[in-house]
């Protein structure tokens, strides 16, 4: 008779030995398993802190935040563009890619809209202009984003500015030898009211007296003659002369712009 | 007790009996060769191969099939006494008893003087064991062809020596019998088992079991005998305490055949 109790407990051990390999492989397995998984995870670790600290990757993430800041600057003056008052907006949208044809019709309208008139074409007119640059703040915001991917293209629109001021100063160029030609008051107001606004008031001066001799009765033209005057510093022979015209025209206009100058509003 | 694993238990007893030798294809081949190789006029055959791949069963059989018809001689344990086993010769093969010591020299005269037409097959078992000198003079005496010889001999380094240095020249056939393989055992154990009517049994050893006892056993047949003796055991023991374990007659469990190998010495635990 065979000791069944004595012979499952040798079986029990058995077992236990049979299986005892196995058990120490898996251990051993999941424990290289986890080292090599903990010391391929330092080393990337270890790689990305690398990497963060490489002076490369700083100089580039200056770069973005530069151009960031460039850009963040830029929306910031195109949000004003959208504010600045109407001449402002004028001035912009001739500096853009405007053909020079076409400031022979803005002419006008800048006249116009010194005079403050409630004129609904102005209000148009303006309106488009908005629009205008509505569009043009939309494109910019395209290239915008396309800047932030490329530091480049931002540096080449600097040039871009520069070419657009000779475009206007040939434009006055080309006025004036147009005006040579036909003697337009038309043109001579313009090359007039361009020099005021670039800053060179005895050529406006010249222009605005050129302008008034061919035609005595434009407004505009009297008014940027007595404006250069006062930029010249003759300030009391731009109210003789705004007063000599009130008298023959009572411009409301020249009435404002002579306050104004009385009052020193206008300096 | 008439359980079917009492019965089945009987059936895997360690004993050599003609009865309980299974026909598997191998073995018939190897048993119908030396059978014709008998016949042959060869002067000695060598049976030999690890122990328990049925040596002793292959020659209790060849004796049980050979003695009715052929002068066959079947001596399963070995007569060490020189004296002794020319005496038990001279007896058994030439009616011939002599009661002083019998020689070499008196033993070769008997056999001259015989006439013989058959020439008598003598199976010497377990050869191993006998003496460097008496093999010498065996091998002396079927050079003379009056006594045909078939030796089994364990296949170990020492054997192989003997086989080789001092019957090269006139073992003319040499039998090697080899561990059964999976498909041999299982036909081995199934047969066994439905011989004795235990079908009940035969028919709980499925292929996984075979193989199981086979990783043990290596195909041995003494292994498998005694294995399976014990397994059967263990079944009684949990048959009479039938509270301890409930018990599944439609397979052999694993736990059985290795606590049967733990028993027997083939695993140590």
């Amino acid at each position: 008779m065979l000791n069944i109790h004595e012979l499952e407990k040798q079986w029990k051990i058995y077992k236990i030995k049979s299986y005892l390999p196995y058990a120490l492989i898996i251990v051993s397995l999941s424990i290289i398993a986890l080292i090599t998984y903990i010391f391929y995870d330092t080393q990337t670790k270890t790689r990305l802190q690398h990497i963060k600290k490489s002076p490369t990757v700083k100089h580039v993430q200056v770069n973005i935040k530069k151009i960031k800041a460039r850009d963040t600057n830029k929306t910031i003056i195109q949000l004003k563009a959208k504010k600045i008052s109407k001449p402002k907006l004028q001035t912009e949208k001739q500096d853009k890619l405007l053909p020079s044809m076409n400031f022979m019709k803005n002419i006008q309208h800048e006249a116009q809209i010194y005079t403050h008139s409630s004129d609904p074409i102005k209000e148009k007119t303006t309106k488009r202009i908005r629009k205008k640059i509505k569009k043009k703040t939309s494109t910019n915001t395209i290239e915008d984003v396309r800047i932030k991917e490329v530091p480049k293209i931002h540096k080449e629109q600097k040039p871009d500015i520069t070419i657009e001021r000779k475009e206007t100063q040939n434009d006055i160029m080309d006025i004036i030898k147009r005006f040579k030609k036909n003697n337009n008051p038309a043109l001579s107001l313009f090359v007039a009211k361009k020099y005021y606004e670039l800053g060179k008031y005895e050529q406006s001066y010249n222009y605005a007296l050129i302008t008034n001799q061919i035609n005595s009765n434009i407004e505009a033209s009297w008014i940027i003659f007595a404006k250069s005057l006062v930029k010249l510093n003759k300030k009391n022979k731009a109210i003789f002369t705004l007063r000599e015209y009130i008298k023959s025209s009572h411009s409301s206009n020249a009435e404002l712009l002579l306050n104004e100058i009385k009052s020193g509003k206008f300096k | 007790m008439n359980s079917i694993f009492v019965n089945s238990k009987n059936v895997f007893l360690d004993t050599v009996n003609s009865k309980d030798y299974v026909q598997l294809d191998r073995v018939s081949t190897i048993y119908q060769s030396l059978k014709d190789s008998i016949k042959k006029p060869l002067k000695m055959i060598l049976l030999y191969g690890k122990p328990g791949t049925g040596k002793s069963m292959f020659l209790t059989k060849l004796h049980h099939d050979l003695c009715e018809s052929s002068n066959i001689y079947l001596y399963q344990t070995p007569i060490l006494d020189e004296s002794e086993f020319y005496k038990t010769l001279a007896q058994d093969i030439f009616q011939t008893k002599y009661n002083d010591t019998l020689n070499f020299t008196q033993f070769m005269k008997i056999v001259k003087n015989q006439e013989n037409q058959e020439i008598p097959v003598v199976l010497l078992d377990e050869a191993q064991l006998y003496s460097e000198l008496l093999m010498e003079k065996i091998r002396l005496l079927s050079d003379t062809r009056s006594i045909k010889f078939v030796i089994s001999l364990h296949k170990t380094e020492r054997e192989d020596l003997i086989a080789k240095e001092h019957f090269q020249t006139r073992i003319w056939e040499t039998i090697e019998l080899e561990n059964a393989s999976k498909a041999e055992l299982k036909i081995y154990i199934q047969k066994k088992l439905m011989k004795a009517n235990c079908f009940d049994t035969a028919n709980m050893f499925s292929t996984h079991t075979v193989k199981k006892i086979y990783k043990l056993t290596h195909g041995n047949y003494r292994d498998t005998n005694k294995l399976l003796y014990t397994l059967f055991d263990i079944y009684t023991t949990y048959e009479q305490h039938s509270n301890i374990y409930p018990l599944n007659t439609t397979k052999v469990p694993n736990k059985f055949v290795e606590m049967a190998a733990i028993h027997t010495g083939l695993i140590h635990a």
